[in-house]
C-alpha cells in the first residue's frame, strides 16, 4: 500500500546506527537461544525508542 | 570450542568409555572402528548430548545399553548417558545428558523411561557452577543450526556438492558467519516498517483538509455576514437621514410645528419609561434569583425556629451540667472534686449559685443561636417580600406612565393626520406622517434584520471556535503521523543498509570460500578439475576444455572431496575471522571443531592420500572415525605426523552365552585387538 506522502524526512544518523546496532544485538539474541519468538515487537520498541520526533 | 573429553556411560553398546581430544599443533583425534563397532554411535553421542537429537538405523529408541539392562533386576533401573567437557571463550563447561529406564521384567531390554534431563556447569577458574538454562547454554556454544557442518557422517557429506543443495551451502556460509543475523534483521525491519507504514495510513491528512475546509467556510460566510450587517447599517443611516428629512418638512409646516415637537417630547418620555421598565425589571430578576430558594424554605424554618425554641424552654435539649446535676450534688452533700458540701458553707452556695446559669452553655446555648439565626432567615424573606412587592409596584407606575405617553403620542399624530395643509415642497402634512411612518416601520425591520445577523455572527464564530479546536486536535494526531513516517522510514532506511552489507558479505565469504576450495580441490582432485560456489551458491565441479571451463558431472569421490574442501573453507574462514581483529558484530565467524565419520569412504587410494593432506588443516580440531582399511596406507602416511590422540574401538558383539554386545575403547591398538 501506497504513502499518502511518500516525501523524505531527514533521519538523525546517529539514530540510524544506534537502532543497527542494538537490533543486530536483539538479532543476535534470538539466533544464539533459538527463540525467534517477539523479535518484531522489539525491533519496534527499539525504533520507536530512537525515533521520537 | 574446543572439545577435552566425552564419556558415555550405558549409552548403546558402551557402558562406560571416554576419549579424550586433541587440539592445538597436532590436533587431530582419530578413532579406528570396525564397521558396526560404534563410530556412528560416537557421533550421535554428540548430537544427542547438545541438541537431544540421534540419528540411529537400528533400534532408535533403545539408548540404555543392553549389557546394563540384561544386568539389572526386574524394579532396577539404569541410566544412559553422555558427558561432554568443554571450553568455549575461555570458559570450562561439563555437561551431562542422561535418561534413565526401569527394567519391567526378565528379558525386558528397552525398559521404560522414567526420567531424564541435561545439567551443564561452567566455570572460569575455580569450580563450575550449574546454569540454569542448559539446553540454551549448549544451543549458545554450538547452535544446532550449525551441526550438520561440525558434526558429519562423511557417506552423506558428497550431497552439499549435489545439484540442488545451493540452499544447504548458502545457508551453510550465512550461517557459520553470523550472516543470518544480517538476513533474520532485514526480513524482520521489513515487517516492522510495514506495521509502521499502517500507522501512518491510520493518520489520515485527510481529516485536516477537510476541516482546513469547513474553517474557510465558515470564515467566508461570517465575512458575507459582516458585509450584509454592514449594508443593512448603511440602509439603516439612509433611511434615519430620510425620517430627520421627512421631519423637517413637518416642522416647516407652522402648525405642525408644535405638534411636532411635542411628539418629540412625548417619544423622549417614552424612551425614558422604557429604560426604567427595563431597569426595574432587571432589578427583580437579581433579587429573585439570589432569595428565591431561600424564600422557598421560609415556612419550614420558621417552623424549625419555633419548635427548637419550646423545646428548649421545656428543657428537652440536654445542657453541659444541668441543674437537676447540681441538684444531685447538693443532695448528696459531696462536690465533684470529693469537697464535702455542708448546706451553708461558701462552696455548698457557690454550687447552689450556678443553678440557672449553667444551662446557658453548651447545647442549649447552641440550640439559642440556631433559633436567633432562623428568626433572622425568617425575618431577610420578610425583607424580600417587601423589596419585590416594592419593584412591582415601581414597574406598574412606569408602565401605566407609558400607556398614557403612548395615548399621548397617538393623539398627536392623529392631530398631525388631520392637517392638510402642504409642506414647503408641496406635500400635506398628513401625507409627510404617513412617509414617516412608512420610515420608522422601515427602521424597525431593518434594525430586526441586523439583529438576526448579529445572532448569525455569533454563531458562526462560535462554530469557528470549535472548528479550530478540532484542527488543533488534528494537529497533534499529525504529529503522531509524522514520527511514525519517521520510524517507518528509518526501519526502512536500516533495513537497506543491512541488506546491502548481507549482499557484500556474502559474496565476499563466498569468494574467500572458493580461493581455499580451489587451492584444496586443486590439491586432492585432478589437475584439470577445479571446484567452486557460482554466484547462485552451487557448488560446482569444471573442467578445463581448452580455454574454456565446462561444468562435468562429479563421481561421487570427486564430490566428496569438494563438499569437504567447501565445509574446511567455511571452518577457516570463520576461525581467521574470529582470530582477526576486524570483527564484527555480524560476521564474526568463531572456532569449531570438526568431528567427521568416515570421510574417506568413498575415495579411491590416490584420493585418500591428498584429503588426507588436507584433513589436519581444516580446523584446530579434527576427529576422524575410520575402518581400519580407510586408515591404512595412505590416510596412515599422511596424518601421522598430526595425530595427537589415537583409540580404538574394540567391538565384542555379544555372541557368548550370557554376554551382550559391547564396544570398549582403547588407546593401545595391541590391548584392542584391532584389525
Amino acid at each position: 500500500m501506497a504513502d499518502k506522502d511518500d516525501s523524505e524526512i531527514d533521519l538523525d544518523e546517529e539514530a540510524l546506527t544506534r537502532i543497527k546496532r542494538r537490533v543486530l544485538t536483539a538479532e543476535k539474541e534470538k539466533l544464539d537461544l533459538d527463540l525467534p519468538r517477539g523479535i518484531n515487537n522489539e525491533i519496534e520498541k527499539i525504533i520507536t525508542e530512537e525515533v521520537t520526533q | 570450542m574446543i572439545l577435552e573429553q566425552i564419556t558415555l556411560g550405558n549409552f548403546r553398546q558402551f557402558r562406560k568409555e571416554t576419549i579424550s581430544f586433541a587440539d592445538g599443533d597436532n590436533g587431530v583425534t582419530v578413532v579406528h572402528g570396525a564397521n558396526g563397532s560404534g563410530k556412528t554411535t560416537i557421533l550421535n553421542a554428540f548430537t544427542w548430548l547438545f541438541y537431544n537429537e540421534v540419528d540411529f538405523n537400528t533400534r532408535p529408541d533403545r539408548l540404555a545399553s543392553e549389557g546394563a539392562m540384561a544386568a539389572a533386576d526386574p524394579g532396577d533401573r539404569v541410566e544412559a548417558a553422555v558427558e561432554v567437557e568443554f571450553s568455549h571463550d575461555g570458559v570450562e563447561y561439563f555437561a551431562h545428558r542422561y535418561r534413565v529406564y526401569e527394567k519391567q521384567e526378565a528379558g525386558d531390554f528397552d525398559g521404560i523411561r522414567v526420567d531424564q534431563g541435561v545439567e551443564v556447569r561452567r566455570g572460569e577458574g575455580s569450580g563450575l557452577d550449574a546454569v540454569g538454562n542448559p539446553e540454551e547454554t549448549l544451543d549458545k556454544v554450538l547452535p544446532e543450526r550449525l551441526s550438520e557442518l561440525f558434526f558429519f557422517d562423511g557417506e552423506d557429506i558428497d550431497e552439499l556438492a549435489g545439484i540442488d543443495n545451493q540452499e544447504q551451502i548458502q545457508e551453510a556460509i550465512q550461517n557459520l558467519m553470523g550472516l543470518t543475523i544480517l538476513e533474520r534483521a532485514v526480513s524482520h525491519l521489513d515487517t516492522v516498517a510495514g506495521r509502521f507504514r499502517k500507522k501512518v495510513n491510520e493518520h489520515a491528512d485527510d481529516e485536516r483538509s477537510e476541516i482546513k475546509t469547513k474553517i474557510e467556510n465558515v470564515k467566508n460566510n461570517r465575512d458575507s455576514k459582516q458585509d450584509e450587517k454592514n449594508k443593512a447599517k448603511q440602509a439603516k443611516q439612509q433611511v434615519q437621514s430620510e425620517i430627520t428629512e421627512i421631519e423637517g418638512k413637518i416642522q416647516g409646516v407652522k402648525d405642525a410645528e408644535r405638534l411636532h415637537n411635542n411628539r418629540k417630547r412625548k417619544e423622549k418620555e417614552r424612551e425614558s419609561e422604557l429604560n426604567n421598565i427595563e431597569s426595574v425589571n432587571d432589578s427583580l430578576r437579581s433579587t429573585v434569583n439570589s432569595h428565591a430558594a431561600a424564600s422557598l424554605a421560609v415556612p419550614l424554618v420558621r417552623a424549625t425556629a419555633k419548635d427548637l425554641d419550646e423545646m428548649r424552654k421545656q428543657g428537652k435539649i440536654p445542657s453541659g451540667v444541668s441543674d437537676e446535676y447540681i441538684d444531685s450534688l447538693l443532695d448528696g452533700q459531696t462536690c465533684i472534686c470529693g469537697r464535702e458540701l455542708e448546706p451553708g458553707t461558701r462552696h455548698y452556695n457557690h454550687l447552689q449559685s450556678l443553678k440557672g446559669d449553667t444551662v446557658v452553655d453548651g447545647v442549649e446555648q447552641t440550640a439559642l443561636q440556631i433559633v436567633g439565626h432562623l428568626r433572622q432567615f425568617a425575618t431577610s424573606d420578610d425583607e424580600f417580600e417587601t423589596r419585590v412587592s416594592t419593584l412591582y409596584d415601581d414597574r406598574e407606575d412606569h408602565e401605566n406612565k407609558l400607556n398614557t405617553l403612548d395615548q399621548n403620542i397617538a393623539e398627536i399624530e392623529r392631530e398631525l393626520s388631520d392637517i392638510e395643509k402642504e409642506g414647503p415642497e408641496g406635500n400635506s402634512v398628513s401625507e409627510l406622517e404617513n412617509m414617516l411612518q412608512k420610515k420608522r416601520s422601515e427602521i424597525e425591520s431593518i434594525s430586526q434584520r441586523i439583529g438576526k445577523i448579529i445572532k448569525e455572527i455569533k454563531l458562526l464564530k462560535e462554530k469557528e471556535k470549535d472548528l479550530t479546536r478540532e484542527k488543533e486536535k488534528i494537529k497533534i494526531k499529525n504529529e503522531k503521523a509524522r514520527v511514525r513516517k519517521a520510524q517507518k522510514q528509518a526501519a526502512q532506511e536500516v533495513k537497506q543498509e543491512l541488506q546491502t552489507t548481507f549482499n557484500h558479505l556474502q559474496d565476499k565469504v563466498r569468494q574467500m570460500c572458493n580461493n581455499i576450495i580451489g587451492e584444496t580441490f586443486n590439491d586432492v582432485a585432478s589437475k584439470s578439475l577445479a571446484a567452486e560456489v557460482d554466484e547462485s551458491f552451487k557448488l560446482r565441479i569444471k573442467q578445463q576444455v581448452g580455454d574454456q571451463q565446462v561444468e562435468v558431472d562429479k563421481s561421487t569421490g570427486e564430490r566428496q572431496i569438494a563438499s569437504l574442501a567447501f565445509v574446511g573453507s567455511l571452518v577457516q574462514i570463520a576461525r581467521r575471522r574470529y582470530e582477526s581483529d576486524s570483527q564484527t558484530q555480524y560476521f564474526s565467524g568463531g572456532i569449531y571443531p570438526l568431528v567427521m565419520d568416515s570421510p574417506f569412504g568413498a575415495l579411491d587410494k590416490s584420493h585418500r592420500r591428498e584429503v588426507s593432506r588436507v584433513i589436519p588443516e581444516m580446523g584446530n580440531q579434527v576427529v576422524v572415525f575410520a575402518t581400519d582399511s580407510q586408515w591404512e596406507g595412505p590416510v596412515e602416511e599422511e596424518m601421522s605426523e598430526h595425530i595427537g590422540q589415537q583409540y580404538w574401538l574394540n567391538f565384542d558383539s555379544g555372541e557368548k552365552e550370557g554376554s551382550y554386545p559391547q564396544t570398549r575403547i582403547k588407546n593401545d591398538r595391541m590391548r584392542a585387538g584391532g584389525d
